[in-house]
């Protein structure tokens, strides 16, 4: 389970994310969504802890990514938008690596093969990172993620560069996860895919969260009755609009 | 013991991966392998050639003749000369951002459970043992002189000079990984992301650069008063200097243990390096959870500003530079670009406005330092009547040594994106050859200004430099357009802007160049110096053949430069 309270991050004087609170069930997927700029990845990465926020904490399995970091990550996956990954490394040494660091060596071997096989990496198991093309490296970043048992999932824009096949496969990834028992959170531009195969979504802009709610208690928004999520998006994401409460 | 063995399991996994992987993929592609063989062929010229000759006749060695050792009253004060300048060097990275990280570290590393204390840890040694190799680089540079030269100093003493040699070593590991450490607390705790940043880099400035700056000062007032290799001796051992330069005392206290016999002193030195790294590594532990937010935040943006620069990509590192807010379309570079140029010389107005946002700072700092260097001699050594016309010639060495390195910093990666931005110039309505002049003119001028500018307030602390400050002001210019017109040449000879081989090998030749075309002007005008004709003549003269060699050179590029078409 993943909670988020009151999560702040500034840079000098600029507030990147501002006062975020949210919740994710075990076996609920969650669509952070908000246009450029808005704090999506930053929120991610504090999250992940990657990045240490201001004010505020992100529980991860009842642990506090901050005060109790190694806990906290032991059930956290983090696939990043444009995954940065050791160039010199084989894509079989890098999982391996992600193994070593969590601690799953016993069952790597078994699941290295199955996520290889399932992401069609077999041909690729030695061949440096390097070597490999843009969709290529997203889906060892996806099978590096999935090389432990992490029950709380982070995706930073995950189907950006796959191929529509791969595309198809992550999706199926991701409602596996969630049907696991997993608690997923996908920040992702594409609303269409975030209506079908999210369970709720939360909108940000500049920083902060501005609604947050199933589709259709979004619909149930005042003006927005019958609308896509689409229309939603961005009727509330314009600048020129006041935001409503979220709920 | 266990935990950080089992967690540096993965990170010992990655090195030796990545290495191991690194070089077999260097030895199974021709041109990784080429680059391998002249990276290896460069370290063996330069670490074998040294112990491959006779030592040099002119070095006492054990057993040729008495060699009397210097007291340790004159050893201390330059074992802790080079201590101090070795502390110096160091300082100068203290405030900086550790930029080690790489994107994978973020995206990956960061996101696992590994702990940042062991992550820092790895890192910590890893800085720490290139710290060690800093000042073996110089010993093995110059091996020959120094093996003998230490082996001369202790010759009638072996049995001291052993110990010496071995606290001499100790000394260095222990200042070394206190300056590591201290690094990296300094570095974590006023590049964070907060507020609170700024002040804190303010204090640190201050209490670091506010002792080193406050020595040299001294230093120099005192040689003033009394110009002699004494005075600079006895300012060297003062107490308030042994105090401002903490780290340096104590190393030099073990050193001079053997010598001096004060156990208690070298004790107390040691005691006081290990309390410092003690500390330093406590203070820099406890900001461990920084590190990822440091590296994230800026990491990025620091391996894209690498990758810029060895491209040669001067543009791209100001336009990142920009995207930060660190260059704004405002002060003077607003002002120029107020201004109206038309025709080829809109090159010059577009070349003063860039060099203006992105290039001017290192520059103006370089040119800074030297005329600050040269004022301070100058001004210690106003009473010596021995230092008589050797100042000038110091003034004059270092002008025209600022000049060709600060040409070749702003010509080198800039011609560069003169051939990146062919598709812009070609087809505007000029002909190549003067698009090539406009080009040289355009990043000749600025320099000769900035030095000129710094020499000129020379002239109240050295009035009698005058006739050699208002020479340069001939001379400087043509060799700036004699620098500029040497590197577009060999810029154009080789112009495959990606090829990080071609690269180095065109720094290489627009040394040779410059060396080349600058070598008969400037050895003309030293020659009618030393004549004791004057300066003035001199530098017109040198100046002459200067614009002739420079007008031949950019008529040559001009003519390839014409030819020349990027997709070949």
């Amino acid at each position: 389970m993943l909670e988020v309270r009151g999560l702040t991050k500034e840079y000098k004087k600029f507030t990147a994310v501002n006062q975020l609170s949210f919740q994710i069930q075990p076996g609920e997927i969650v669509a952070l969504l908000g246009p450029n700029g808005a704090g999506k990845t930053t929120a991610l990465r504090c999250i992940a802890g990657i990045l240490r926020p201001t004010s505020g904490e992100a529980i991860i399995n009842g642990f506090d990514v901050v005060q109790d970091q190694a806990r906290a990550k032991m059930g956290l996956a983090f696939v990043p938008e444009v995954p940065s990954l050791y160039e010199l490394l084989t894509v079989e040494e890098h999982m391996k690596f992600i193994a070593m660091c969590f601690k799953t060596m016993p069952t790597f071997e078994r699941l290295k093969e199955e996520l290889l096989e399932r992401y069609n990496l077999q041909d690729k198991r030695n061949a440096l990172v390097a070597t490999l093309s843009k969709g290529m490296r997203q889906k060892l970043s996806v099978a590096c993620a999935l090389v432990h048992d992490a029950n709380v999932l982070l995706f930073d824009e995950p189907l950006i560069g796959i191929d529509p096949e791969g595309a198809r496969e992550l999706k199926d990834e991701i409602r596996r996860a969630r049907d696991g028992g997993c608690s997923v959170l996908v920040s992702t531009h594409l609303l269409d895919t975030a209506e079908k195969m999210c369970d709720r979504v939360i909108i940000m802009r500049r920083g902060k969260m501005i609604v947050q709610g199933t589709v259709d208690q979004l619909r149930s928004l005042e003006g927005m009755e019958g609308k896509s999520l689409e229309d939603i998006f961005l009727s509330l994401t314009h600048e020129d609009k006041e935001s409503p409460s979220g709920q | 013991m266990n935990e950080f063995l089992d967690s540096s399991r993965p990170l010992i996994f990655l090195t030796v991966q990545s290495v191991k992987n690194g070089v077999v993929r260097a030895v199974t592609n021709i041109r990784r392998l080429i680059g391998l063989i002249f990276f290896i062929g460069y370290y063996l010229f330069v670490f074998i050639r040294p112990f491959d000759r006779s030592p040099s006749p002119s070095i006492p060695v054990p057993g040729q003749g008495p060699l009397k050792l210097p007291p340790p009253s004159v050893l201390e004060p330059w074992i802790f000369l080079i201590f101090a300048g070795l502390s110096l060097l160091l300082s100068i990275s203290l405030p900086a951002y550790k930029s080690t990280f790489r994107p994978a570290d973020v995206d990956v590393l960061f996101a696992t459970p590994v702990s940042p204390r062991i992550v820092m840890l790895w890192r910590l040694a890893r800085d720490y043992a290139l710290t060690l190799l800093f000042p073996l680089f110089f010993v093995i540079i110059g091996w020959r002189g120094s093996t003998a030269g230490i082996q001369a100093l202790f010759a009638n003493f072996p049995q001291y000079g052993n110990y010496v040699l071995r606290a001499l070593s100790g000394s260095w590991l222990l200042l070394a990984l206190a300056w590591t450490c201290m690094g990296y607390a300094v570095s974590l705790f006023i590049n964070r992301s907060d507020q609170e940043s700024n002040r804190n880099r303010l204090w640190i400035y201050v209490f670091a650069y506010a002792p080193p700056a406050l020595a040299l000062a001294t230093f120099v007032i005192q040689l003033r008063l009394n110009f002699s290799l004494a005075t600079a001796t006895a300012t060297l051992v003062s107490p308030w200097l042994k105090t401002l330069f903490l780290p340096a005392t104590a190393a030099t206290e073990i050193v001079m243990a053997p010598l001096t016999g004060n156990l208690l002193l070298a004790v107390g030195g040691g005691t006081a390096l290990i309390l410092l790294i003690t500390a330093s590594m406590r203070i820099a532990f406890g900001q461990a959870g920084w590190m990822y937010d440091q590296a994230a935040a800026r990491g990025f943006d620091a391996v894209e500003i690498r990758n810029l620069a060895r491209r040669g990509d001067r543009t791209g590192i100001a336009a990142m530079r920009a995207k930060s807010g660190q260059i704004r379309s405002r002060g003077l570079s607003a002002r120029i670009a107020r201004q109206t140029i038309t025709g080829p010389a809109a090159t010059l107005w577009r070349e003063a406005i860039l060099q203006v946002r992105s290039g001017i700072g290192s520059n103006v700092f370089f040119a800074l330092t030297m005329t600050v260097t040269v004022g301070g001699i100058v001004w210690a050594s106003r009473g010596s009547a021995r230092t008589g016309p050797i100042i000038g010639y110091i003034f004059l060495g270092s002008q025209v040594f600022s000049m060709l390195l600060m040409g070749l910093s702003l010509t080198q990666q800039g011609f560069v994106e003169t051939l990146r931005r062919v598709d812009v110039l070609k087809p505007l309505p000029f002909t190549p050859t003067k698009t090539v002049f406009y080009e040289i003119v355009g990043k000749s001028v600025l320099n000769p200004v900035i030095s000129g500018f710094f020499s000129l307030a020379l002239i109240p602390i050295a009035p009698r430099l005058t006739p050699e400050i208002l020479a340069n002001f001939l001379f400087l210019p043509t060799v700036s357009i004699l620098v500029s017109s040497a590197t577009f040449l060999v810029t154009i000879l080789f112009p495959d802007i990606d090829d990080p081989t071609q690269r180095g090998f065109r720094s290489l030749m627009s040394m040779l160049a410059i060396v080349i075309t600058v070598a008969p002007g400037l050895l003309l005008a030293a020659g009618i110096i030393a004549l004791h004709a004057s300066v003035f003549i001199a530098a017109i003269i040198g100046g002459l053949v200067n614009l002739g060699i420079a007008i031949g050179v950019a008529a040559i590029a001009g003519g390839l430069y014409a030819h020349y078409n990027p997709s070949e």
